[in-house]
């Protein structure tokens, strides 16, 4: 069993702070180097650590995160060459048009669009987290913190607040967060689940392919205090991304109307009036489970509690023994799709193995807010991913599972949920006989900002503030 | 009907190389509606492409032209001069030794070619047999159907049973011009036999190499020891945005690489006996739709230029990131096994372990001697080889006489 530097290991990459029940999002711009690096320095002793979560006992009532972008690097004073060794995908950005074009981000989701992290707006160098226990915490916590991050120079560019349900659902209606992968060495769930290796989730140890994944590393004379650690994998350098994950921040609107008077439409009895439960049966064959959580190859033709109930079973299931042909769990929905389990070619050993190599740990929560040109109220998800490879693991499954229309044998669509259906998709509903197909539709989740990061270790941050 | 490789390979005019990709790049932003070459025109093309060998200083620059043709061949090169004469003079009149008109003319083009065609070492075809019109056909067909099922609406055939929808699905088809609805003839037991005889020819290869084998392992392990791998450093921002600038913006994507062979007859012979095991394996054995398992490679190929470098052209469906996972997951050791013997490649052991196995340096060392494919066009480019191997089933089973089971099974391919 691998060993993991827990006091090094921002908590979030082995937690999701499920007892703190609200957080903020803070995205900011550096506006004066050194000043700065003096706000990090005091900063990088309050960030909470894999440490503390596992020691405490008594749950502290906050948490802090940080984590930076690659022109907050940059700006904070990394050379232009140490950047060069982080991932192309963080260096080129988020917003850039050929990550655009793999990440589905076009039309009314273009980068151009976003409310922040888009090319032409202020840039984003900085996220903060706060996690709080409830909202008078999280405010008492977030006005220090404004009041700490002024002073230091940073330049406050948006602010996000979200926080999870109580019925742990988003916000179509379905239960979230189910199939969250464990994490080698990592705190104990519920879930008998075997653990991913540490190494798909964070730089320094041995990913599911037995290697230590790349790692960004600089010139050992930059480390004059020896702060960073030897690189293991070349001499004369200083591992900086050691106990580091890259950060995938995503503002996802979710058109909640518009999915469900979708399948209310499509779903109308002869005379015309609306039927209740083949509505929820039709957003449920688009989702591949049902609202509260059961997948439909354990409950094919009704939602059962019984199986969401059980955290043994809500996700114990594979889909070739009993649903080959997507009778029950259609191969297009999304969550046969964002986690295809053993249902790819050319056989179900293959798949799981396949399937293991692109996991992301999620620690995402959902948002309400009035939005500021219509008035109304919107809805979605603060969409946060971890991982340690940003191109096998996030980019991979938006582009090759959620918005690859031919994904595992189909012919036109995409994800019904999460992908960027532009209105030409077919929908299709296999069961005995002739298939039911369902057309017209176009994106439900909308992304409205978003920006990659890199989420150090405590010793990188020390570097960092110099 | 039988699917080929042709490789055209011809030196570039020195002081053309730059004007020569300047055009070959305006041809390939708008391949299907360029002036030069009518590619949609074309009836015996799968894919093709051509793409400049010029990153290496070292060598000559190159032009290398590849197609993926219905035979014979006689026919394909009349295919190409009809759809491009003036193109295919204007691009070879960059290059040396090209016969002006040439490409007015089949027969001094075929020439021309024919003195510029090293061998293909190893092929791979996902849908052996099945020519470009019978591709779009199928496709047309399963088209066809889906539309008549929504017309009618899913809810129309409740009470039919599924030889009963075959039979009205058949009907239907039978009214709408054009489509060729013939069954396909059944070579399952010439397959077989065939899967037999490459199985014991391969034995008896390995028999007559076994008493080299032991001297050959310790010899190679030597080498491998001593072999440098891909340093792992990053690739320039520039040579990674001009490669994913190109690609996934269809279906399908394409990749050109080129890697020096290891020095030394060694590694050059054991290349090429890897590459004709493979070829064998791919023409018998893997022959319907998965190269080693990966089920999304239309055509690939490898050849290899002047003993000392090697070249692989895929053409392929999805992003390249599944598509080098494909290669890691399913084909490691086939792949090290060819690759190992190339420059800088992730460190193996006994030729097909570890290797590709080493992610990250594979894809990067993979990134490193990818090179930007200017032209590039694909016959079919909305369908996918799963698209493909499952539309062949459709059409084939029209127009025979199902059994329940049977006919249930077909639905089922309508379903996706």
């Amino acid at each position: 069993m691998v060993s993991l530097e827990m006091n090094d290991i921002q908590a979030l990459i082995l937690s999701g702070h499920n007892h703190l029940a609200q957080v903020a999002y803070y995205f900011l711009q550096i506006g004066d180097r050194a000043k700065a690096k003096r706000w990090l320095g005091t900063l990088s002793d309050q960030i909470a650590t894999a440490r503390h979560r596992q020691k405490d006992e008594t749950k502290p009532d906050t948490a802090l995160h940080i984590a930076f972008t690659a022109s907050g690097l940059r700006a904070i004073g990394l050379p232009e060459d140490d950047l060069h060794a982080f991932q192309w995908e963080f260096t080129n950005g988020m917003s850039a048009p050929a990550r655009a074009r793999i990440l589905g981000d076009t039309g009314e989701s273009s980068p151009d669009k976003w409310e922040w992290g888009s090319p032409a707006g202020k840039p984003v160098h900085v996220l903060l987290i706060l996690y709080a226990k409830d909202i008078p915490t999280l405010e008492a916590a977030c006005k220090e913190q404004e009041q700490a991050f002024a002073n230091g120079g940073l330049i406050l560019v948006a602010r996000e607040q979200a926080h999870p349900r109580t019925d742990m659902k988003e916000p179509f209606g379905f239960r979230d967060s189910i199939a969250q992968p464990n994490v080698e060495g990592g705190h104990r769930t519920a879930s008998e689940e075997p653990p991913a290796r540490a190494g798909e989730f964070i730089l320094g140890y041995l990913n599911e392919y037995d290697f230590i994944p790349f790692s960004p590393e600089v010139n050992a004379e930059s480390d004059p205090q020896g702060v960073l650690p030897m690189s293991a994998a070349h001499a004369g350098r200083k591992d900086l991304g050691r106990n580091g994950t890259y950060v995938v921040v995503r503002k996802l609107r979710q058109d909640v109307e518009g999915f469900w008077k979708y399948c209310e439409d499509q779903t109308r009895k002869p005379d015309g009036t609306p039927d209740a439960e083949r509505r929820v049966w039709l957003a449920s064959k688009m989702v591949g489970r049902w609202p509260s959580g059961t997948s439909l190859v354990q409950s094919p033709d009704k939602d059962d509690s019984k199986f969401s109930d059980d955290p043994r079973r809500i996700n114990r299931f594979l889909y070739m023994p009993t649903d080959p042909n997507g009778f029950k769990c259609p191969i297009g929905s999304h969550v046969r799709r964002s986690n295809p389990r053993d249902s790819l070619p050319p056989d179900s050993q293959e798949s799981l193995n396949a399937s293991s190599h692109h996991r992301l740990l999620r620690r995402g929560a959902p948002y309400q807010a009035a939005n500021a040109a219509t008035g109304k109220t919107e809805q979605g998800l603060i969409f946060v991913a971890l991982n340690a490879d940003l191109r096998r693991q996030f980019e991979f499954c938006q582009q090759s599972w959620i918005n690859d229309e031919h994904f595992n044998g189909l012919y036109n669509t995409e994800d019904p949920i999460a992908g960027d259906s532009d209105g030409t998709s077919t929908f299709m509903v296999p069961g005995p006989g002739v298939r039911q197909t369902f057309t017209g539709y176009q994106r439900f989740v909308h992304t409205r900002a978003g920006a990659y990061f890199f989420m150090p270790g405590i010793k990188a941050l020390k570097y960092l503030a110099g | 009907m039988v699917q080929y490789a042709l490789n055209i390979i011809v030196p570039v005019r020195k002081d053309q190389v730059a004007a020569l990709k300047k055009l070959l790049d305006s041809i390939g932003r708008k391949p299907n509606s360029n002036p030069h070459i009518r590619f949609v025109d074309m009836k015996t093309v799968h894919f093709m492409r051509w793409v400049v060998l010029d990153n290496d200083l070292r060598y000559a620059p190159v032009l290398a032209c590849e197609t993926n043709y219905d035979g014979p061949f006689d026919a394909h090169i009349a295919d190409l001069v009809r759809c491009g004469a003036q193109g295919l003079d204007l691009i070879y009149s960059h290059c040396e030794g090209y016969p002006a008109g040439a490409g007015k003319d089949a027969a001094a083009f075929q020439k021309f070619v024919e003195a510029h065609a090293p061998p293909t070492l190893a092929f791979h075809i996902a849908y052996r047999g099945h020519s470009v019109q019978n591709v779009r056909n199928d496709a047309r067909i399963r088209d066809e159907i889906q539309k008549f099922l929504d017309q009618r609406g899913a809810g129309s055939f409740k009470k039919l049973s599924a030889t009963q929808i075959h039979a009205e699905i058949r009907k239907h088809l039978a009214t709408v011009p054009g489509l060729d609805l013939t069954p396909y003839p059944d070579t399952t037991a010439s397959r077989n036999l065939k899967e037999k005889v490459v199985t014991t020819a391969l034995l008896i290869a390995a028999l007559v190499l076994l008493p080299v084998l032991i001297p050959w392992a310790i010899l190679l392990r030597l080498k491998e020891l001593h072999d440098d791998e891909h340093p792992g450093k990053p690739l320039p921002d520039q040579h990674l945005a001009e490669l994913i600038g190109n690609e996934d913006h269809v279906v399908q994507n394409q990749l050109t690489h080129l890697v020096d062979i290891k020095p030394g007859l060694f590694r050059l012979v054991t290349l090429r006996l890897v590459l004709w095991a493979i070829n064998v394996l791919a023409k018998y054995k893997f022959n319907q739709g998965s190269l080693g398992g990966i089920p999304t490679i239309h055509f690939a190929r490898w050849l290899i230029l002047d003993n000392k470098r090697l070249l692989f052209f895929s053409n392929f469906d999805g992003t390249w990131e599944n598509y080098l996972g494909d290669f890691i997951d399913k084909a490691s050791k086939g792949l090290t096994g060819v690759w190992s013997n190339s420059v800088g490649f992730p460190k193996t052991l006994l030729l097909v372990f570890r290797g590709a196995l080493n992610e990250q340096l594979f894809k990067l060392w993979t990134r490193d001697h990818q090179i930007h494919t200017q032209v590039w066009y694909s016959a079919h480019p909305r369908d996918s080889v799963q698209n493909v191997l499952n539309s062949i089933p459709i059409r084939d089973q029209v127009n025979r006489n199902l059994s329940e089971e049977e006919a249930r099974a077909w639905l089922v391919r309508l379903g996706l």
